[in-house]
Formats: structure tokens, sequence, C-alpha cells
């Protein structure tokens, strides 16, 4: 759905997005940086508002800068904060809707639709500038939904919705992804990218430093030995079994707590097969497994931070 | 699920009667999307729309309309005291009658057509500026120039509106009261002069203002620097024309440098304005000096025009140049 070709973008001499190559396809992508990494830039690009200053963006096959039939086919809720303070919600999502194409003799009931989805048709009436943040986000993400566009991209979506707005915008994200569009979401909050999805644009400093499955590129991170976090009573004698293995490079035990160890091994995979039999063979009890490297967050703190 | 018991207190509306459990699901859009032509007259609807709300649009619309209120008042006046009160008051030839009082209501009006202009066109731009709004509307199907075009157009219909309205209130009082004494084959062509000054005005006004608010992030500074511009050239060249022309002025020559006196923003619109309406003002006072009265020509068209120009292009230039949907950061 969407090409990056080389693509690069420079303000003067600040770059913004550096030598970008990659393709997105339907299905919900959450692209991910610390600030500065050029995310709204990529967005920008893709939404046909930034011209790539070399290399080519294009969406449904053709460039996407300044051009109708793309943006058509396409969403955008940009990060601003507060527009039209005059205008009330339904004003705005209406407004934008007659420019997306929507026809009049179609514009209120698709309005009223979009304004259902987003849960904002109580306060569609009230002046934008009464609203909260949160129902600023939502009437943002009613106009981008309202003529129903195959390609969605959300610039911080879920910023000053409380967690039932998150998790009803989250639910709306994947289910619109279901049906077959792109939807492309920045966040900062890796823990909720992670409730949205798996596929992720990981960027930083204007370059694209991960891009597709959250754990397959946690596997290829060969340079950072995969952790795994076991809880069990019988920790130091586990802690002997796993050192027997030669793939394991250490087991650390807690000292706040006797019953957890914290094992390091190159080979998560075999690892993993491996530790059950041994469990199995010699009675242990396992209260608690968990891998700490095997996040969003591990990948995004060794990508990005080092 | 288990129906309510009797008696209890459960208010049931006929959907949730159909479907107890409310359906939230997203609902596709399978329409037609329409390829608008005039995809800018939606953004000038928003401004006109947002001015008519407003309670001061319609004071500054009814100050600015009080000056052909006046004129419709003299020329009732001079009906009915008769050509004495014409000699006194409306000393034009036979065929400017009409047009110099319409000239000379626009005139009135003209400080008040600003401060509406500058209302109305200090935010157009500045606004979305504040809250890089331009990205909402360029990730629809709408280029720079529709938006430019829309955010003029939304200033320009509002300044034609108060200036065409009251005057042609004006024109069907003069037409409708005067049609005996040869208003339409001593002045055929007024309606068109109406129109020309009106779309002139509206279109002077909106290329500066938005021009202007183009540059700025505030509302505020938007419109202090329109004001500024306008009213600084006016007293400036007012200023200039005192101090280079006093010699003349005192030796009972008024009209010297009718270029430089109409030298400001102000001067350029009311001196187009007196250039379409073609008319020669002639005021009947007679001093010392002026023992034949006082006879004032529109300045220089040409001159006049080519400033009215600039003023529109430089307007126009500034917003084209500087609208864009994301900041750049400079190196």
């Amino acid at each position: 759905m969407i090409a990056l070709n080389r693509a690069s973008r420079w303000y003067g001499q600040v770059i913004g997005v550096n030598d970008i190559s990659c393709r997105i396809g339907p299905g919900l992508t959450a692209l991910l940086g610390p600030n500065g990494a050029g995310k709204s830039t990529l967005m920008k690009m893709i939404t046909g508002q930034l011209r790539p200053t070399t290399g080519h963006v294009l969406a449904f096959g053709e460039r996407t800068f300044a051009n109708a039939r793309v943006l058509r086919r396409l969403g955008y809720c940009p990060e601003i904060e507060t527009s039209y303070e005059d205008m009330t919600g339904r004003q705005f999502v209406s407004m934008l809707g007659v420019m997306a194409g929507v026809p009049t003799s179609a514009l209120q009931k698709r309005t009223e639709e979009v304004l259902d989805t987003v849960r904002m048709s109580q306060w569609a009436d009230r002046r934008i500038g009464g609203y909260s943040k949160g129902m600023r986000q939502r009437v943002k993400i009613a106009q981008a939904i309202i003529h129903d566009p195959e390609l969605l991209v959300l610039d911080e979506p879920l910023n000053g919705l409380d967690p039932v707005g998150r998790r009803e915008m989250t639910d709306l994200f994947v289910r619109l992804a279901g049906s077959g569009r792109c939807v492309i979401v920045s966040s900062h909050i890796l823990y909720e990218v992670e409730q949205m999805t798996h596929s992720i644009i990981l960027m930083d400093r204007g370059r694209l430093r991960a891009i597709g499955d959250v754990y397959q590129i946690r596997a290829l991170i060969d340079a950072h030995p995969h952790r795994v976090a076991i809880q069990t009573e019988r920790s130091r004698d586990l802690a002997k079994r796993l050192l027997d293995l030669s793939y394991v490079l250490s087991v650390r035990l807690s000292q706040d707590d006797p019953t957890q160890l914290e094992v390091e091994t190159r080979m998560p995979d075999l690892f993993y097969d491996d530790l059950p039999r041994i469990v199995l063979r010699d009675g242990f009890l396992i209260t608690g497994l968990d891998s700490p490297d095997n996040n969003l967050e591990a990948v995004f703190r060794y990508l990005v931070k080092g | 699920m288990t129906a309510p018991q009797a008696g209890a207190e459960t208010q049931v509306t006929d959907a949730a009667a159909v479907a107890p459990i409310a359906d939230l699901s997203y609902r596709h859009y399978d329409g037609p999307l329409k390829d608008r032509k005039l995809r800018w007259w939606i953004v000038a609807l928003v401004g006109v729309r947002w001015a008519m709300k407003r309670w001061w649009f319609w004071l500054l619309f009814l100050l600015s309309s009080a000056s052909y209120g006046f004129w419709a008042l003299m020329l009732f006046v001079e009906s009915r005291l008769g050509p004495e009160f014409r000699q006194m008051m409306f000393q034009s030839a036979k065929d400017e009658r009409f047009a110099t009082v319409l000239f000379r209501s626009y005139d009135g009006s003209l400080f008040w057509l600003m401060v509406m202009a500058l209302v109305v066109g200090a935010p157009s731009i500045a606004a979305d500026n504040r809250t890089n709004a331009l990205q909402v509307y360029l990730s629809k199907p709408l280029t720079k120039a529709d938006y430019l075009l829309g955010k003029w157009a939304g200033v320009f219909t509002v300044v034609f509106a108060a200036t065409l309205l009251p005057s042609l209130f004006l024109y069907a009082y003069c037409m409708l009261s005067f049609w005996s004494e040869g208003f339409f084959r001593n002045e055929p062509w007024l309606i068109l002069r109406v129109l020309g000054v009106a779309a002139m005005s509206a279109a002077g006004f909106a290329s500066l203002f938005v021009g202007v608010s183009a540059w700025c992030r505030s509302t505020m500074m938007s419109a202090a620097i329109g004001a500024g511009l306008y009213l600084a050239s006016g007293i400036m060249a007012f200023i200039l024309w005192m101090a280079l022309h006093i010699r003349e002025l005192e030796a009972g020559h008024p009209a010297a440098g009718a270029l430089l006196q109409n030298a400001s923003i102000s001067g350029v619109l009311k001196s187009m304005a007196w250039n379409i309406y073609g008319v020669t003002i002639r005021f009947p006072m007679r001093g010392p000096n002026m023992p034949d009265g006082l006879t004032l020509h529109p300045p220089n068209v040409w001159v006049m025009g080519a400033a009215y120009s600039g003023i529109v292009i430089l307007g126009l230039m500034a917003a084209r140049f500087r609208v864009r949907a994301v900041e750049v950061v400079s190196g």
C-alpha cells in the first residue's frame, strides 16, 4: 500500500528523515521512536504534506505529495491540539467530510455514524473550545475516518485520552486494520502499542532502525543476550541445572527475592524447549516465568538506546 | 440474557429493545465520494459563517452602512427643500449626481469597512498557523491554492457584501425616488460602478489582511500589524502632504499634491472608488483664496491603479509564500 524508496527529507541543514526504504501493507503498523526521530516527518511525507528531498514516497502506486487522488483514499489525524474553537464537533467533522468528498446528501448520516463510532454523539453540538483534550482527539479521529479511507495515518492518536478512551480507540484501530485497511499509528507509549500490534517501524535520528514483527526483530538482536526470569522455591538447584546447558551464558539469583532467578541465553528457542524437560525431570515447581526481553520495550531499548 | 423482572425500574428505549447491547461497531461508508470543483468555496464558507455569527459583525455592518443612510436622508431633504439646498449640498454635474452621493457614502464607510475586514481577515490564516490546522486541511483533497483562495474569498465575500448591500439600498432609493428626473438616462452605468467599487474594495482589503495574517501566528499580532499598516500609511501620507504642500495650501490650492495625499492604503482605495465612480467633487463654500469654491478631481487613475495592484499582488504573494503545511526548521 505504501512504498518508500530511499526517501530523505532535509530542513535546510537539519535532516528529518534519512534514506528510508520500506513497504507498509494492510494491517496495523506502529511507528515508534524517541522525540526527534523523524516520525512526524515520515507521516507528513506519507500524507503528501511534505515532498521528499530525495527518493520517492508512494501510496497506492502514486506519489503522495499534494496528490488529490491519494488524499481521497487517505485519512489523517495530526498531532495538533486545538483548532476551530468556535465550531461544534459536528460542524468540524461535517466540514472536513465535505472536503473529503462525502456528498451533501449522505453527509449528515455519515457524520452521525463517525461521531457515534468515536463516542462523541452526546457532545457533538458543543463548541470545540469547551472540549477536553480527549474529546478533541476523538473528533480529530472522526474527521479522519469520515470518508472511510483505505489508508489511515494517526499521529499520537491516544494522547489526552483517558484509559477507557484509549481502550476504545485502540479497539477501533484494530477493527479498522482487521478489515483490510492500512493503519499507521505513531506513539511513544510502548505498552499501548504492544496491545495494538506486533508490527512496528522503529526510527531513531531520522533513520529506520527496524521494521517488522517485534518478536522477530528481538530474535535477530544477537548482540544482546535474551533474559528469562523464573520464579521457583528451589531457585539455587534450578540455577545449577541450567548452568549445565552450554548456551546459557549466566544465571543470576535475586538478592531481594530468593525464589527469583534470571537466566541469560543466546539461544532462547532452544532454552524454551529444554526448560520444561528439566522442570519435569527434577520436579521443580515453577511459580513464575517471564521474559523481560521479549517485548517492545526491550527492542526499543536495544535499538534506540543501545 | 434474562428479561427484566416485573416492577423493575428499567427504562428501555426502542433501540435498546431491539438490541440490549448498543451496536458500537465501525460502520463503513459505501457511498460515492464527490470530486468537488469549487473546493475553495468550502473554506470560504467557514470564514463567512464564522463572521456572520458574531454580533460585532452586524454592529460594524450597521456602522459602515450609516453613511449610506445619511446620504439617503440628505437626498430626501433635498427633494423636499428644493434646488437651493441642492446648490448648497450637491454641486455636481447632472450626470454625476447619484454617483457623487454613492462615492461620498463609500468614503464615509471606508473606516468601518477596514475594521470589519480586519477582524475577519486578521485571524483567517493566523489562527490556523497558531494551531497548525493547515495539516488538517491539506490532508483532504485540497491544494494550497484552494486553501488560499478560500481564505481570501471568505474575507472578500464579507467585505463585498458589506459594501454592496447598503450601496444597493441607496441605489434603489435613488432609482425609485428620482426615476422621473432622468436617473437611468443620466447615469445608465451606475449599477456597474457600484459593483466595481464593492469588488475593488473587497479585493483590496482581503488581499492586504490575508497577506498579513499568513505571516502571523497570533490573531492579535495580525490585527495589530494590519491596523498599523493601514493607519500609519494614512498618517504618514497626511504629514508628508502637509509638509510638502503647505505653501500651495496657504495660497489657496487645496488640491495640490493629490497623489501624495492619497499615498496610503485608505487613500488608494478611496482614489480607486473615486475613479470608478468618475465624479468631480465640488464644494460650494468660498474663501478669500477660493473665490470660486473648491473643485476636486480624482487622482491619476494609472498611478492609483498601479498602487492598488501593488497592494493586491503583494498581499497575495505574501500569503502564497508563507503558507505551508508544516513548520520548517531552518538550518
